[in-house]
């Protein structure tokens, strides 16, 4: 039951139309564990382009994680090719991995995986640290991120002060602050009630309305609805890809 | 509370690793005091062998006119005091005498008492076997040829019961056992014990003939050669017993208005490493012991620091335990009791091993000095009560200083157990993030800083030590002693015998030179005497104050053969040598002096051809700096008396004559025939020595001493660089640095496995926080100097700590150390480095474990 919409091309921001931000092509992730193979991801095709709202659903151990980790360059595909910004990035090593983890990509988790000995101000700061910024252009953008969700209040509070949802939007903040070219969500709403979901969602929503590139792993149908576009996986493959017009 | 001590025995057992590691650090940490303090109490505290210790004194004879002064006493003085006195129940008289036991051509040294025949009485003592020695064997002139011998003697027989009756053969004299002492006597000292008790009437057989010259004999009044010690009657305090005793001394005094002038009795506390005419001999000895005891117990607070560290660990993972234990309605105070319980089960686990390594530690530090030391050493190995009571003591305060701790804070920690936090995660708010985590680790670096600089501090004293330099050139030297009067030779005779076996010596192939010396330096005896410019008539009361007025200087005395300055490569400054004759037939007085005592009598013109004399021993003289005598020996030249004028005829180098001899003091040598003395050594100076042919070389030395006499004793031979290695107060200083290493080293470890565990554990926690890190691009390089920097700041803040300590223990320990500043600079650059490198590479391999952390699965909670 594979269908395939295709709908005319939105661009949001100025990308080109014939390199996408990110090209997965016959992607695969095997886990050997105990002699046992795990096909986690088996020929994924993907392309996400500039601007795009991407939402990957799909059940429970269908390999949503792993897609993320791999687009994330936090795993090495086991066979296929890796392409971001039109760069080769399947086979670098563990420090170029690290570098252009820390400039491209944006992480959100589902349990937000704050610094719990940091404040919040130092947890946003924590990316443009490792990428050697000096502490005067640090402040501008850890200000910028935090006036965006709505957190430069709390700057000075240890993530245990704050309650949930006000933890992911630190998070969110400590994605954004560095400017990547895309945000990674897996499940942003999972550890959240749901007045405090809706306003994650929300959120990326505006992201999304400003020319942020996201992909997000989520459950929630109402959710994957602010996506523009939604990849159903199962069993490690894309079973539908669907475009919703905006 | 034995329900708690199951509970606690339950809960150890149920986490075997954690009951394993930590009663290893404690026993480690308990089994260094234990054995520091079965030594030091041996020493210094535990109650002698003899009954009633208490009522027991040391009488002195002191010098009215100059109370440093004191002298032994004469045989017919000590009658007059016990006959008189009125103050002891009773007193006995003794005096140690170095000799030779065994048969003819196999003898060897040891040390003997001649004693009263009320010895043994007077302490107290049951003899295992046999009887006391009877009032007429003590009699001077009597020459009661019985013995009663030690029980490691008897021990050495295999407890022989015939060993009663048989015959023991001292310096050369037959005697007869007629007792056999108990076992763990060992006379009026405490390790250090005579091996055979002789009567009074055979002193002047088996005395020491060190000073033959004025040799006075047992029944003579003006002798100087017994110890005096007395038990107080019933109530009688030493206060109450002065004026009685002065009063005494007084009626002495009118009565031999000689041979008693100017002398005063007093007593004091029976010496326990020593036997001294002088009751402040062993002060130093005992400084050492808080010493000890103090680093000991600092390596048990370490040891002790780091246990409580790994409990605070461990109980981090049961704070769950304890939140629910309290929510059940168990008070604080119960839980800190449990805790408590637990940790003095873990203690008294790590107390049993901790005596066992403790005991055998001691044991191996005893059998070491026995090795050197020519006296049998009675160490009783194995627990005594004041060996357990204090292990348990230690196991009580090693509790106290690592469970409390750790049981409030756990206590207290567990009524807020948040719920928000990730189980199990370290999640610490600290204020003070400025300030290193874990600072119990920091203490345990910065006290085991201290701990290896003290080490260090006493392996350089040990390094300069062992390399001291003895002056002496004497290239390819053997050593070899021999003593003709156990052999049975009078003086004359054994005068003959060396001179021909000089010869031999020197005949030999490959020998360049022999020679014989009363003395070889830096060996277990020294001896001194008083020499002054010749003609000083010193008025009894003057207190001459320069060499011109009279004053009398201390100088190292010695008796050699015309061969001696070559061979021990001193070069004759000045003058000549002694010629053959001079050195082999008493002839017109000469002496060779070194160039410090010349300096000392003629400050300003040359001693060379000028005349000198020996100063009787009550004459004044010039301090003369460090004199370290071996053992509880008899003392030398008690009673010279000033004679004939001696021309200085030659000047020699100043040479050391003992290792804590700091500066030469002075020296005067005279030729052999005028200072005989029949426990001699030659040396025997070869063309080269190869090590193959070292054993050949004693075979062929020894092989030469038999042909010249089969039955003279062999009492020592050795090359001069083993004699200078096993030299007794080198053995002190080795083990002083043998024991600060093992106290620094097992500081060191244990403050660096702590420096270790709580990294690694705090790795191992922060793993999550780690991989977020990662997943924000921290590179491996981040990590590492993240973790490693927190490491850093630890091992800086206990270094800083600890340099003080370590300049603080330097200054305790600056009056042991040999020839080493308190802050020398190669120890305080060693100690830092060393432990700034095992402290570094405890931090590096945590932290590359992690660099390893696969974010992954560090994030893969949810
Ligand atoms: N490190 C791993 N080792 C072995 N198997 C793994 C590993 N990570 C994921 N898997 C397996 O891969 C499959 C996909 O997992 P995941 O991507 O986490 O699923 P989802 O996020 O869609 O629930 C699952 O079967 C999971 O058990
Ligand atoms: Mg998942």
């Amino acid at each position: 039951m594979t269908s395939t919409q295709v709908n005319p091309q939105k661009s949001t921001s100025g990308g080109n139309g014939t390199t996408p931000l990110i090209r997965l092509d016959s992607v695969t992730k095997v886990f050997l564990t105990d002699e046992v193979e795990t096909h986690a991801l088996s020929g994924i095709h993907l392309d996400i382009r500039d601007g795009e709202y991407i939402s990957i659903a799909g059940p429970s151990g269908c390999g949503k994680s792993t897609l993320l980790s791999i687009l994330g360059l936090l795993d090495t595909p086991s066979d296929g090719s890796y392409a971001l910004k039109g760069h080769e990035v399947a086979n670098l090593s563990f420090a170029d991995r690290a570098r252009i983890r820390n400039r491209e990509i944006g992480f959100i988790f589902q349990s937000f995986n704050l610094i719990g000995d940091l404040t919040v101000y130092e947890n946003v700061e924590l990316p443009l640290t490792y990428r050697g910024m000096s502490a005067g252009d640090r402040k501008g953008l850890v200000t910028q991120a935090l006036d965006r969700v709505g957190m430069a209040h709390r700057a000075k509070h240890l993530p245990s002060q704050l309650s949930g949802g006000q933890q992911q939007r630190v998070a969110v903040a400590r994605a954004l602050a560095g400017k990547p070219a895309i945000l990674l969500a897996d499940e942003p709403t999972g550890n959240l009630d749901s007045r405090n979901g809706e306003a994650v969602m929300n959120l990326l929503k505006e992201l999304h309305a400003g020319g942020a590139t996201i992909c997000m792993v989520t459950h929630d149908e109402r959710f994957a609805q602010h996506a523009d576009r939604t990849v159903h996986l199962f069993d490690g493959r894309v079973v539908e890809d669907s475009r919703v017009a905006a | 509370m034995i329900r708690d001590f199951k509970f606690a025995l339950r809960q150890l057992l149920k986490a075997p690793a954690f009951t394993i590691a930590a009663a290893t650090v404690l026993a480690l940490g308990i089994g260094v005091n234990t054995a520091v303090f079965s030594l030091v109490n041996t020493l210094f505290f535990a109650p002698p062998a003899y009954s009633k210790a208490n009522e027991m004194v040391q009488l002195f004879s002191q010098d009215i006119k100059d109370p440093k002064k004191f002298r032994g006493f004469s045989y017919p003085t000590y009658l007059d005091i016990r006959d008189q006195n009125t103050v002891f129940s009773d007193v006995m008289a003794f005096n140690l005498a170095f000799v030779g036991i065994g048969q003819k051509g196999d003898t060897r040294r040891a040390f003997s008492a001649v004693v009263s025949s009320n010895y043994f009485s007077v302490l107290g003592v049951q003899l295992a076997r046999g009887r006391a020695f009877l009032p007429e064997e003590e009699t001077p002139g009597h020459n009661a040829s019985v013995a009663i011998v030690s029980y490691s003697y008897w021990q050495k027989q295999n407890l022989d019961p015939g060993v009663l009756g048989s015959q023991i053969l001292v310096n050369g004299h037959s005697f007869t056992v007629i007792g056999i002492a108990p076992k763990g006597f060992v006379g009026t000292m405490q390790i250090l014990s005579p091996e055979v008790w002789l009567p009074m009437s055979v002193y002047d057989q088996v005395a020491n003939d060190f000073g033959a010259d004025d040799k006075t004999t047992i029944a003579d009044r003006k002798g100087t050669q017994l110890r005096i010690m007395g038990r107080l009657k019933p109530g009688v305090t030493p206060v109450a017993a002065k004026p009685a005793l002065e009063g005494l001394a007084a009626n002495l005094e009118k009565a031999y208005p000689v041979e008693q002038k100017d002398q005063t009795f007093i007593t004091a506390p029976v010496a326990r490493n020593s036997v001294s005419n002088n009751p402040r001999a062993e002060g130093g000895l005992k400084a050492i012991a808080p010493l000890l005891l103090g680093m000991a117990v600092v390596v048990l607070l370490v040891a002790c620091l780091n246990l409580a560290n790994m409990l605070l660990a461990r109980g981090t993972a049961r704070r769950k335990e304890m939140a629910v234990r309290l929510a059940l309605g168990a008070s604080r105070w119960r839980i800190v009791r449990e805790l408590l319980t637990e940790g003095f089960a873990l203690a008294l686990l790590g107390g049993v091993a901790g005596l066992i390594l403790g005991l055998w530690s001691s044991d191996l530090l005893v059998a070491s000095m026995r090795k050197l030391m020519p006296l049998d050493i009675v160490w009783l190995a194995g627990p005594n009560p004041a060996i357990l009571m204090a292990t348990f003591g230690f196991c009580l305060l090693a509790t106290l200083m690592f469970a409390l701790g750790p049981a409030l804070k756990l206590s207290r920690s567990a009524l807020v157990a948040d719920l928000k936090e990730h189980a199990g995660e370290d999640v610490v708010r600290r204020r003070w993030r400025f300030l290193p985590r874990h600072p119990l680790v920091v203490v345990q670096m910065a006290f085991s800083l201290a701990l290896i600089t003290a080490a260090a501090l006493f392996i350089r004293g040990a390094g300069k030590a062992a390399s001291a330099d003895s002056g002496l050139r004497p290239g390819a030297s053997y050593v070899l002693e021999v003593d003709a009067s156990l052999a049975g030779y009078d003086p004359a005779r054994a005068q003959e015998l060396y001179r021909n076996l000089s010869d031999r010596l020197a005949a030999l192939p490959g020998v360049e030179h022999a020679t014989i010396c009363a003395v070889v330096p830096f060996g277990m005896f020294e001896q001194s005497r008083k020499v002054q410019r010749a003609g000083m008539h010193v008025a009894p009361d003057a207190k001459p104050a320069t060499a011109a007025d009279g004053l009398a200087f201390e100088a190292s005395w010695n008796s050699v053969g015309a061969d001696y300055f070559t061979t021990v490569g001193l070069p004759v400054v000045r003058g000549r040598t002694f010629s053959e004759a001079e050195a082999t037939q008493p002839g017109p007085k000469v002496a060779i002096i070194d160039e410090a005592l010349a300096k000392k009598l003629w400050p300003e013109a040359d001693a060379l051809g000028q005349r000198i004399q020996f100063a009787p021993t009550n004459a004044v003289s010039a301090d003369s700096g460090g004199t370290a005598h071996a053992g509880g020996s008899a003392d030398v030249n008690e009673s010279s008396k000033p004679e004939e004028t001696i021309e200085v005829v030659g000047i020699v180098p100043a040479t050391r004559h003992a290792l804590f001899e700091k500066t030469p003091g002075g020296g005067i040598y005279l030729p052999f025939a005028r200072g005989f003395q029949s426990d001699i050594s030659f040396f025997v100076r070869f063309h080269s020595l190869s090590p193959e042919n070292e054993s050949n070389t004693a075979d062929l030395i020894r092989r030469t001493v038999r042909e010249v006499d089969p039955s003279l004793p062999i009492l020592s031979l050795s090359t001069f660089a083993q004699h200078l290695d096993s030299n007794l107060d080198l053995w002190l200083v080795r083990a002083g640095a043998a024991l600060f290493s093992i106290f620094g080293l097992l500081a060191l470890g244990l403050a660096v496995v702590g420096l270790y565990g709580v990294k690694a554990y705090s790795v191992a926690r922060r793993t999550r926080e780690i991989g977020i890190r990662m997943a924000l691009g921290a590179q491996a390089g981040a990590v590492l100097r993240m973790i490693m920097g927190e490491g850093i700041v630890m091992v800086a803040t206990g270094l800083g700590i600890g340099l003080l300590l370590a300049m603080a223990t330097g200054k305790l320990l600056s009056g042991i150390l040999y020839e080493v500043g308190a802050l020398d600079p190669v120890a305080f650059t060693a100690a830092p480095l060393v432990l700034t490198v095992a402290a570094l590479i405890a931090t590096w391999l945590p932290a590359r474990r992690a660099t390893q952390v696969n974010p992954i699965q560090a994030l893969r909670t949810e």
